[in-house]
């Protein structure tokens, strides 16, 4: 095929859209308008109202809004987020990517080191708190461990005490996690052109070189996949912390995903629930579509 | 096909000298040193999980969770299946998560293939809105999704519940393909075109093959993440007898009491075992398939 | 036990065994229901542990005429999906939860039934008492509820280890105190506080205090907002609180009640463990076990004359309102080894209490809660 033709070609491909097209986009479209941004209109209406669940919700204006910003709950949620995000998001991240390296090459042992790895994403989020609150017992595993290897002094009530309840929890989601990001990365890597990685080392770089190069630059688009899963995740993390300490002691493990479920069915304070929902998808959106716009803008 | 080609071609090995190979091996040692510990710490929770199930409750009571076995009793297996009714919830989860997986990857390659393939006006716009309808936090759709399966009359089933996640998973699975279908060279369909192949045969016959990989890979993570879902199976059904393993394991374990090794342990277990399959079988694509357009 | 037929739209042939309900369980139908209903019943309990859910269990097999369903889902998620549920369209026809205000407001807004011909004349429920009427009431007098269970919330020990240690059961504040200083210096931790997944337990604890410290009236006016928690009356329980605080096992704030192992080893004393969360009065007797409703006792504020085998330290008697669960999470027992808890939790860090920080811990809608029948006088053990 000539040049000439195929831009001919395009140009007269790409005129028009023709209607199945029309078709193929707007079933998903409605499917998703219907499940979930109506219910995410409707719940921003109720987070200008005051409402149980039942009867008719009252309206507050912004009161909700207001009222979030001067409570110290949310506040400290808030700030637990800041520091999950980047924990949680950092943490997994890190780790994903390292190990994907490390187990990138065919070599003996890689499958079943990968497997390892990954396996922890096979249960779901609220079993993996429910068992990890027992390793974390107080008579638990790992303070068993602890003195078995002689750490006896370390033995401490994980999720009992503010200090480490949060980072307690986020042990047990990056655990969960890294195994996933890995997947996202070896797939990355697997992308890669290895020529280039080849070239580069006969050359007589370092493998840190090769990395920060030559590897790196090919993982932009799978980095904004797995940005956009942590962004999401950190932010809606919501069942491991609440099988494993429902965002006590104190608040101390509070996110706002915890607060707004604590508000919204335990206190039935849906109205002020919404806020904080809302809050969270403003959040995520912020830091989304910034990063994702840049993103997409390059490839354009 | 070319695109597939490049896709499943294996990482080439550079020639090697002797000398690198000594030190290869060296590298080797060390990565094993590295990798055995690591990977048994990333194991131990897991198998101390298995460790509980086989244990009796009288041992584990008498002797703490953290005491090695002293005895070997499957009788949590047999609880969970029986009077948990995790054998019947597991059928119901297989019942919701096969449809659920195959219908959102349809409608969401769908979407992808017209976002991707056409210029249709806004369609980054589209994209990212569907995305963002992903970032929005399910607890508090709760109620509005609850009212609005019932005003449609599938409250309660798991019609509903599939339709759920169909809805929730759209944005996400389409972003994902949407990054793939774009780094397939048009000239495979405009070639397709010039044959007189129609919109629909494209996409059927061209596309969706070619995207086979990373279809495969997010059927493996659409499947773990829908057979694990609570949230939403806690809120459109109301009857015990539908609920899915996640629901009734949540049922198993009581407000007060609760016996470590039938729930958490062999309940978990066994609620596992369908995702630990799914993902070794889709493995191999996983690690083919999954983004790779994206990162062109 | 309930002595005759609850019938209610179809709802008949009364369940004769007795059950193990540890709640007031709500009986709700909804208004919309249709007629088809005499034929198939739903029944949606949070009853989820295995004793009282086998015992409904039991209850709904024992029912002929009707087709009764049975579902049981986890309290936290009941709770959540409470309102959905009465919404339907097709809401269950029963459903278990908690007297006060919550019921209360579900009732006012047409959501729950009367049942007050239950409670009438013959009805099965006439004989119980004006305190557990008073709490199945709606804002306007109608019965809303009918009461399956009630349960004190006490202070327990377990008698073949005060045998062992050589100590007895005190009788009063300083007793008390005394008896945990000597079990401190025997290298035990005499009281586990029950505080769970939720901080509300460490409120047992202020109840019961506050109880004995200022009375009854004043305990329901502070809950109904007319006193302030900041006030010298408050003040004076937190003093009393605070001299518990060294007494309290370190280890029995963290485990999660529904995570934690089983407390007690030996087959022996697991008996006791079960006993106490079925009945925390401990009666012996096994048909006492599943006593779903008050007797003559109860009206006469004399409970603690039930079940000797545990005799209580300091006992309440009280059907709260604002226990959102079937409890037992706070019984607080004296004496037991470390590690030897089945109540216990995060959350409460007692220090904090006396920090001042116990109008946080106590949470909002404890405020609301009247505390229908306590009655003054009743447990002078307290009172200085």
């Amino acid at each position: 095929m000539t040049v000439a033709l195929s831009a001919v070609v395009r140009r007269r491909v790409r005129r028009r859209v023709p209607w199945p097209v029309w078709v193929f986009l707007l079933i998903p479209a409605a499917v998703e308008l219907g499940w979930v941004f109506w219910p995410g209109i409707n719940s921003f209406y109720l987070s200008l109202t005051k409402w149980n669940g039942l009867g008719a919700p009252l309206s507050v204006g912004t009161k909700n809004y207001t009222d979030l910003f001067a409570d110290d709950v949310f506040r400290q949620a808030l700030g637990n987020n800041v520091i999950w995000a980047i924990g949680f998001g950092g943490l997994s991240v890190a780790g994903g990517l390292a190990l994907a390296v490390a187990l990138n090459r065919p070599r003996r042992g890689v499958g079943i080191y990968r497997s390892a790895i990954y396996l922890p994403m096979v249960f779901s989020l609220a079993v993996t708190g429910l068992f990890w609150r027992v390793l974390y017992q107080p008579d638990g595993t790992i303070n068993a461990a602890l003195g078995l290897v002689g750490l006896k002094s370390w033995e401490h009530q994980w999720l009992a005490d503010p200090n480490t309840a949060l980072y307690a929890v986020l042990v047990a989601a990056v655990w969960r996690q890294v195994g996933y990001v890995m997947v996202l990365y070896l797939a990355g890597l697997k992308g890669c052109d290895p020529s280039l990685d080849d070239a580069a080392a006969v050359d007589g770089t370092t493998p840190w070189q090769r990395f920060r190069y030559v590897v790196w630059p090919q993982l932009r688009g799978v980095n904004t996949v797995i940005f956009a899963v942590t962004v999401i995740d950190s932010l809606r993390t919501f069942d491991i912390v609440w099988a494993m300490t429902q965002g006590g002691p104190y608040h101390s493990s509070e996110l706002l995903s915890t607060y707004m479920f604590e508000q919204g069915f335990t206190f039935l304070n849906l109205g002020y629930a919404s806020a904080i929902a809302v809050v969270i998808f403003a959040l995520a959106i912020l830091f989304i579509i910034t990063y994702l716009v840049r993103a997409t803008r390059q490839e354009d | 096909m070319a695109a597939q080609i490049v896709l499943e071609a294996p990482p080439k090995e550079p020639p090697v000298r002797p000398v690198k190979i000594a030190r290869k091996r060296r590298r080797g040692w060390v990565f094993h040193a590295v990798m055995t510990p690591l990977t048994l710490l990333w194991v131990a929770p897991m198998l101390f999980v298995v460790l509980i199930a086989v244990r009796s409750f009288d041992d584990i009571s008498a002797r703490g969770l953290a005491a090695l076995p002293d005895s070997f009793d499957l009788g949590g297996f047999v609880t969970a299946v029986g009077d948990g009714g995790i054998a019947l919830a597991l059928v119901t989860s297989a019942e919701v998560t096969v449809p659920a997986v195959v219908l959102s990857l349809w409608l969401a390659s769908m979407a992808a293939f017209a976002l991707s393939r056409y210029r249709i006006p806004g369609r980054r716009a589209i994209l990212l809105t569907m995305l963002a309808g992903n970032l929005l936090p399910p607890q508090i759709l709760l109620i509005p999704v609850a009212r609005i399966s019932e005003s449609l009359g599938i409250y309660d089933s798991l019609v509903g519940l599939v339709a759920i996640h169909v809805g929730f998973g759209l944005g996400f699975y389409t972003f994902v393909l949407h990054g793939f279908m774009r780094s397939i060279p048009t000239e495979i369909t405009d070639a397709a075109k010039i044959d007189g192949a129609g919109t629909v045969q494209i996409y059927a016959r061209i596309i969706m093959p070619l995207c086979r990989p990373s279809l495969a890979a997010l059927a493996a993570l659409a499947t773990t993440w829908i057979f694990n879902d609570l949230i939403w199976s806690i809120t459109v059904l109301r009857t015990q007898a539908k609920f899915p393993v996640t629901a009734a394991l949540l049922n198993l374990q009581g407000g007060y009491v609760s016996n470590w090794n039938v729930v958490v342990a062999a309940g978990s277990i066994l609620a596992a075992i369908p995702t630990a399959i799914v993902f070794f079988a889709f493995q191999r694509h996983f690690v083919s398939g999954l983004l790779v357009g994206s990162t062109k | 036990m309930i002595h005759s037929q609850v019938s209610r739209r179809g709802f008949s042939g009364g369940p004769r065994g007795g059950g193990a309900a540890a709640v007031l369980g709500g009986c709700a139908t909804a208004p919309t229901a249709g007629g088809g209903g005499s034929d198939s019943l739903v029944l949606q309990s949070s009853l989820s542990d295995a004793a009282p859910k086998a015992a409904l269990t039991k209850i709904v097999q024992g029912y002929g005429k009707a087709k009764v369903t049975l579902n049981t889902i986890a309290i936290e998620s009941f709770r959540a999906q409470l309102p959905t549920y009465l919404n339907s369209g097709n809401p269950p026809d029963v459903l278990t939860w908690y007297a006060g205000s919550v019921a209360r407001d579900y009732a006012k807004k047409g959501f729950l039934l009367d049942v007050s011909d239950l409670w009438k004349g013959n009805g099965p429920l006439a004989n119980y008492s004006p305190a557990l009427r008073e709490l199945s009431s709606a804002a306007d007098g109608k019965q809303i509820f009918v009461p399956t269970s009630y349960y004190w919330w006490g202070i327990f020990y377990r008698k073949s280890a005060f045998a062992k240690w050589g100590v007895r059961p005190a009788t009063s504040w300083t007793e008390f105190i005394a008896l945990c200083h000597t079990l401190k210096s025997k290298g035990v931790n005499p009281l586990t506080m029950g505080t769970g997944s939720t901080p509300w337990v460490a409120s047992g604890w202020f109840d019961y205090l506050n109880l004995r410290v200022n009375g009854a009236t004043f305990h329901r006016d502070l809950l109904a907002g007319k006193h302030s928690f900041d006030g010298p009356e408050v003040r004076k329980v937190m003093d009393y609180y605070k001299q518990l605080l060294p007494f309290f096992d370190p280890k029995g704030r963290v485990i999660f009640l529904a995570g934690c192992r089983h407390p007690f080893g030996e087959p022996e004393r697991r008996d006791v463990f079960d006993r106490c969360f079925r009945d925390p009065v401990g009666a012996q007797e096994p048909r006492r076990r599943h006593r779903l409703l008050p007797g003559a006792d109860h009206r006469s504020g004399r409970a603690d004359r039930r079940g000797g085998a545990h005799r209580r330290v300091l006992r309440q008697c009280e059907v709260a309102e604002c226990q959102r669960r079937q409890g037992f999470a706070v019984v607080p027992r004296v004496a037991g080894q470390p590690g030897d808890l089945y109540q216990a939790v995060q959350l409460v860090e007692p220090a904090h209490l006396a920090a001042g920080e116990y109008d946080r811990i106590l949470p909002a809608r404890t405020k609301r809660c009247p505390v229908a029948h306590w009655r003054e006088g009743d447990h002078p053990v307290l009172q200085p």
